[in-house]
């Protein structure tokens, strides 16, 4: 392996994910590809229902009983996790890679209490017979440093008696206590009040800083991305569209669907509130052939609708699918 | 939060006022059906002034009020006045038969809680194969059957066809004396040293108690199951799996608390329905039991036994509710919570 | 169509479900028309033909015949008529009745009406159902309209509370608020806002306590309370066989399997219709 090669945690290729439901299938992810370095923060950005937490899921293998991994790889500092050994696995989950669910009320088991949870979480991803009283105090000192006042009444508390942005901080002390090189945040504040949203977004943007870890940053909101990426990948309805540095795809958009996104967010110095897109996602059900933005595209040609676009290299680092890329403004 | 204490106070509390309101609707009922319950008391041959006399003293002539005062005055004494089919006190009647009934419910009711968890967690592991299939398929069935058929169905197979389980002759075999000790029998024999007692103890339970359990067992059993199987998808399992806990570790312990905590208060509902139901089974086993009492006493319109014996199963009902309350509060926040409101 | 495709893919997920549809329609269609099909119509009732006593089930007699002569196969699909009225009235009665105390119960929630009712409810489901169910039945003469009033007494609380639980819970949210505001009288919400949201739990349970009620019927019928003799009934015909056993086996062993397979059917249907709404297990 060459250098640049050591420096990936985490390569998705080609991966494509249906669903088994009610006996129909959805073809949700269709050939998702992407890179994390080391101590990169990658965004992937994406409306509801494009796939982004199911991508997260496929990163741990802790895909749903009904999902189906058609083609494609993910591999964790070179494994592929849907080829890995039970053990392997259990290390890339322990102290390699870890998630950060959506909605950290459902995400906590709601009839243990949080120190039930971490230390248990902890015990596997510490060396054996780390003794019971190591383990606490490494629970404490990570609610510590998301902030959490009150730790040890926080460990003895049930889901239910602490509030969302607390519930959430503890879910991120979970997830970084551990040691973990690689963070996938899935939404980690859209669950709650705008202003903790705020704290929570800093917060990790902070630990992940100061601990020098990768993370994988999803969103719907381009604020959030623009502030805390150093790389975004664009998704939609299954695909990713466009990718490059954050500062690259925010002003120098060259898919349609990225350029829509972007006239979509109010602006201070604005010409006004855009029109949207018109249109909706396709239905996974029986997805377009072509490219999947094309239903809606107003750009798109015969080609568009019948055949997948290339992935096409722009500008260095600045990565395209369209076969009209860099033509369109 | 208001500590458990509390809670438990203001549902004994409610408990009262059920058990009065349930008291008034037995003893209306009980009063009303036709029929003059002094000469239903003393019989067809006893001359009219004595039966006048037992109406002053039993206050058959008072208005329904007057009447209900009595004997409510009684029952918390612990008289439930005579039964006029024992002609004993009702209270002696019911302390004698309880105990074979609370023999059948431990073994019938309280027993089989681990198996219906152990069956229903097998279900819910080996979904869709065939395990699943075998126990889902045997519990539909199973439930489907009334116990009374059960019973039946054990007396002809077990009592005529493979005679090895002893099925009519009560709970122990002529030529076995146990003192009652606590009056379960198989403790008592046990107490009195006597192994072998408390062996054919056990075989005379082993029909009536299997007959009694089959249905509750194989429901709980499915409900458990369908918890383990709802829960499985749930994001704190997703989360759990997703730090590395061992899979074995998720099942015995996240996955399984909260798919049991529902089980148990319909465990609780059950063992407490068993007192009742119990009564076909006593009767076809010729079990000396409450409830096989009980059915007497109602085909018999022994007014005083009746009501004695549905006031000891209402509070038998709802002390078995709140105690499963209890556990069920002590097991998950979220019960302890919305019950404190 | 589509609509109608998927859930009828939900339902025959469990192909066992279908099995339970087929025997609960078959049921039902014993109960209308079963007189009309059975090879002694004339045994349900009072017939007595002592020449043909006893006698062990054959191709004549199907399940053979009872202590008078009666063939036992026509008296069992005979009883299924009352067995299904049993059912269909009770559940036609209590669910309504147990719908509006709960909702009622429901709506007007923290107020005293709400406690009232509902700790009347509570009252009767303290009560084990069976003794009550008896102790009704006993009260009153023995017949199958008294027994079915008295499951129907013992029956209704479980939808009040079924019904309170929803209600309560629906209480808060917007739309009922709106409705209010509106100026829509209780009973508009009751059946417009409240009622769609309870149907899909309330059929699932009707479905599933069929099972149940017959049991019930036949477990009061066991005891003396139900259809009286001559008229057959699933229950008393086992409780009058007991004492026949082992030798007359088929005087008891027939009826049973038919309620099993009765009760089988409903809950399987149950269960089925359950998956197809996509409701809770209870």
């Amino acid at each position: 392996m060459d250098n640049t090669q050591k420096d990936i945690i985490l390569e998705v290729r080609d991966l494509s994910v249906s669903f088994d439901v009610y006996g129909s299938v959805s073809h949700v992810l269709d050939g998702i590809s992407f890179k994390v370095k080391k101590r990169e923060r990658v965004g992937l950005v994406g409306e509801s229902g494009c796939g982004k937490t199911t991508t997260l899921k496929a990163v741990l293998n802790v895909l749903p009983k009904n999902a189906i991994v058609n083609r494609g790889e993910v591999l964790f500092e070179g494994l592929n996790v849907f080829k890995m050994s039970n053990a392997k696995l259990a290390t890339m989950r322990r102290t390699g890679a870890g998630m950060i669910f959506q909605d950290p009320s459902s995400a906590l088991n709601p009839v243990f209490n949080i120190e039930k949870q971490f230390i248990t979480a902890l015990k596997y991803a510490k060396p054996k017979n780390t003794p019971a009283q190591e383990l606490h105090e490494i629970a404490i000192d990570a609610l510590n440093s998301v902030m959490l006042p009150d730790q040890e009444r926080i460990m003895k508390s049930f889901p239910l008696q602490l509030s969302g942005g607390m519930k959430q901080r503890a879910c991120i002390a979970m997830t970084i206590a551990a040691g973990r090189q690689l963070i996938l945040a899935d939404e980690p504040g859209t669950s709650l009040d705008v202003t903790i949203q705020d704290q929570i977004l800093r917060l990790i943007n902070q630990l992940m800083l100061d601990k020098q870890l990768s993370v994988v940053m999803v969103s719907h909101s381009l604020g959030v991305i623009r502030e805390s990426t150093d790389y975004v990948n664009i998704m939609y309805a299954g695909t990713i569209v466009e990718s490059g540095k954050t500062d690259d795809v925010f002003h120098n958009s060259k898919h349609p669907y990225t350029l829509a996104l972007m006239s979509c967010v109010p602006k201070l110095t604005g010409k006004g509130i855009s029109k949207g897109i018109p249109g909706r996602m396709p239905d996974y059900m029986i997805p377009p052939q072509g490219c999947r933005f094309s239903p809606r595209c107003p750009y798109a040609q015969e080609i568009c609708h019948t055949q997948k676009p290339p992935h096409l290299e722009i500008s260095p680092g600045h990565w395209v699918s369209c076969y009209f890329a860099g033509e369109v403004t | 939060m208001p500590s458990l204490l509390m809670i438990i106070l203001r549902r004994l509390g409610w408990a009262l006022v059920v058990l009065l309101g349930l008291s008034m609707i037995i003893f209306s009922l009980m009063r009303i059906i036709p029929g003059d319950p002094a000469r239903l008391a003393l019989g067809p041959t006893v001359p009219e002034e004595i039966v006048e006399q037992y109406r002053e003293r039993m206050h058959y002539n008072e208005p329904l009020p007057i009447q209900y005062y009595y004997w409510i005055a009684g029952v918390v004494k612990g008289d439930f006045g005579k039964s006029t089919i024992t002609n004993r006190p009702v209270s002696k009647d019911i302390k004698e038969f309880i105990s074979a009934t609370a023999e059948l419910v431990i073994w019938a009711g309280i027993m089989p809680i681990f198996f219906a968890l152990l069956l229903g967690v097998l279900g819910a592991m080996y979904k869709n194969r065939w395990p699943d299939y075998l126990i889902r398929f045997s519990s539909y069935v199973i439930i489907a059957t009334p116990t009374f058929v059960w019973a039946v169905f054990f007396l002809l197979i077990f009592g005529y066809w493979l005679p090895i389980l002893p099925s009519i002759g009560g709970r122990l075999t002529m030529g076995f004396s146990v003192p009652s000790v606590t009056g379960l029998m198989i403790l008592d024999a046990f107490i009195d040293g006597q192994p072998a007692a408390a062996w054919d103890a056990f075989l005379h339970l082993s029909l009536p108690a299997l007959a009694l359990a089959l249905p509750h067992t194989m429901q709980e059993a499915r409900i458990t199951r369908s918890y383990m199987i709802e829960n499985e998808g749930k994001d704190y399992i997703t989360m759990i799996t997703s730090q590395g806990v061992p899979r074995n570790v998720i099942n015995r312990l996240f996955l399984l608390k909260p798919s049991v905590i529902p089980t148990i208060s319909i465990m609780g509902l059950d063992i407490a329905s068993i007192f009742a139901n119990a009564f076909l089974v006593e009767t076809i086993f010729n079990w000396p039991g409450i409830s096989r009492y009980a059915l007497k006493a109602i085909l018999g319109k022994d007014i005083n036994a009746v009501c004695g014996v549905v006031m000891l199963f209402g509070v038998i009902f709802i002390l078995t509710n709140i105690l499963v309350d209890i556990v069920a509060m002590i097991l998950d926040p979220r019960i302890r919570q919305s019950r404190s409101k | 169509m589509e609509a109608l495709k998927r859930n009828w893919y939900k339902f025959s997920e469990s192909k066992i479900s279908v099995v339970g549809l087929v025997l609960a329609v078959t049921f039902i269609f014993l109960a209308f028309f079963g007189k009309y099909l059975v090879p002694y119509p004339e045994h349900i009732g009072s017939y007595v033909d002592f020449t043909k006593t006893s006698l062990a089930p054959s191709s004549k007699y199907l399940c053979g015949t009872d202590v008078m002569g009666r063939d036992i196969f026509s008296r069992i699909i005979g009883s299924f008529r009352n067995t299904l009225m049993m059912g269909v009235i009770v559940l036609l009665i209590s669910a309504p009745v147990g719908f509006i105390v709960g909702v009622i119960a429901g709506y007007h929630k923290g107020k005293p009406i709400d406690t009232i009712l509902m700790r009347i409810t509570d009252i009767f489901l303290s009560i084990p159902p069976l003794i009550l169910a008896l102790a009704i039945a006993s009260v009153l003469e023995p017949n199958l309209t008294n027994s079915m009033l008295a499951v129907t007494v013992m029956w209704w609380p479980w939808y009040a509370r079924l019904s309170y639980g929803v209600t309560s819970s629906l209480r808060t949210e917007n739309y009922i608020i709106y409705a209010e505001l509106a100026g829509a009288k209780l009973p508009h919400i009751i059946f417009k806002e409240i009622l769609p949201n309870c149907l899909s739990a309330i059929l699932t349970k009707m479905t599933l306590d069929m099972g149940y009620v017959i049991i019930m019927g036949a477990t009061l019928s066991f005891a003396g309370m139900g259809e009286q003799a001559p008229k057959p009934a699933l229950g008393s015909m086992i409780s009058s066989g007991v004492k026949y056993m082992p030798a007359q086996w088929w005087f008891t062993i027939f009826p049973a399997i038919a309620i099993m397979l009765i009760v089988l059917g409903f809950n399987l249907l149950g269960d089925g219709i359950s998956n197809m709404l996509g409701t809770e297990e209870i």
